[in-house]
């Protein structure tokens, strides 16, 4: 049954299963590796907790705000990410004047498509050091800047 | 109120407009009970309605009406709220997901943008998804010393090409408004 959380007006849309995740790793486990993982990348501030629904993986008696793991297969978990990022890095990227000479591929992808690919990239290095199977999906969501 | 509790609202007001329509035709002899009771399923509640007497009727019809008239509100405005959903922006649609932010963040960045041209103060700024890219509307607080229309200008270029190129999001539009007077004027007030 989906809980209701009047309070703040978000919906707990997200409650997942206590299923177990292959090689029996549980998805609270994989949502705190993810969560540990991300809050480490230069730039992000928090993990998000979604924009319309409240995005979070729960687990007995607690949840881990941000991730939500989705099994999308048996054997496969989907992932979506809701992230905060710092403000301080967009105002400095912002009022550069952008170089029109920019080549390389770092200066010409988007500063905000290489921060969620690295995102994307550590949830992806965060499965394979679990040992479990790739996600087929890693949906980033940027919630707020701040 | 959250999307689960929206929805349960829907489906109530729906279920609450098809017992009324139901009531009004049984009361008025329209269906037998037997039409609506599928295997013999409420059949006892609609031989209820079906066997009242006229001023029974009439007070079940004017309760019926007046629960139909609550639920059509109830829904008409459930379903406006749920079709206001904060639409995010889509940054990236690619094998992997998707990547998307929300439109307040995307605001907050005008602002920075903005805010990094000299002579310009404030800013309030909406950002809305059009069919090839963003349509920015901003309203420039400016200082009086500097030139408004090419500080607008200026405006306008920045913060098409920082999108572009620092957050790969089109942008189609901007439109901009400048102005001397400070968006949040103080309120007089009147001494006694």
């Amino acid at each position: 049954m989906l809980p209701l959380d009047a309070g703040s007006g978000a919906l707990e849309a997200q409650v997942l299963s206590a299923q177990m995740a292959p090689e029996h790793v549980s998805d609270m486990a994989i949502a705190d590796a993810i969560v540990h993982d991300i809050r480490a990348i230069p730039g992000v501030v928090d993990m998000g907790q979604g924009l319309f629904a409240k995005a979070a993986t729960y687990g007995p008696k607690k949840h881990v705000a941000g991730v939500v793991l989705q099994h999308a297969t048996l054997d496969a978990l989907s992932v979506e990410v809701h992230v905060v990022l710092e403000e301080a890095v967009f105002i400095k990227a912002l009022s550069d004047v952008p170089r029109p000479d920019a080549s390389s591929r770092t200066e010409t992808t988007p500063m905000l498509l290489r921060m969620t690919d690295q995102i994307r990239a550590v949830v992806l290095q965060t499965f394979e050091r679990l040992g479990l199977p790739a996600p087929p999906t890693v949906d980033v969501t940027i919630d707020d800047i701040r | 109120m959250n999307v689960f509790n929206r929805s349960i609202m829907v489906l109530l007001s729906l279920v609450a407009i098809a017992f009324s329509i139901l009531v009004f035709l049984l009361v008025g002899g329209v269906i037998r009970p037997a039409q609506v009771s599928p295997g013999g399923f409420l059949f006892n509640l609609w031989s209820f309605f079906a066997q009242l007497n006229q001023a029974d009727a009439t007070i079940a019809v004017l309760i019926c009406a007046l629960v139909v008239i609550v639920a059509v509100i109830l829904l008409l405005f459930e379903l406006t709220i749920l079709g206001r959903a904060p639409a995010q922006l889509v940054l990236r649609n690619d094998s992997l997901g998707q990547v998307t932010v929300a439109p307040s963040s995307v605001r907050r960045l005008v602002g920075y943008t903005a805010k990094s041209i000299e002579g310009v103060v404030e800013t309030r700024q909406t950002v809305k998804k059009g069919r090839d890219g963003l349509r920015v509307h901003i309203r420039a607080l400016l200082v009086p010393e500097v030139d408004a229309p090419e500080v607008g200008h200026m405006l306008q270029e920045k913060v098409q090409k920082s999108f572009h190129e620092h957050l790969g999001l089109p942008v189609t539009e901007v439109q901009v408004a400048t102005q001397l007077e400070p968006f949040d004027k103080p309120r007089r007030r009147r001494v006694q």
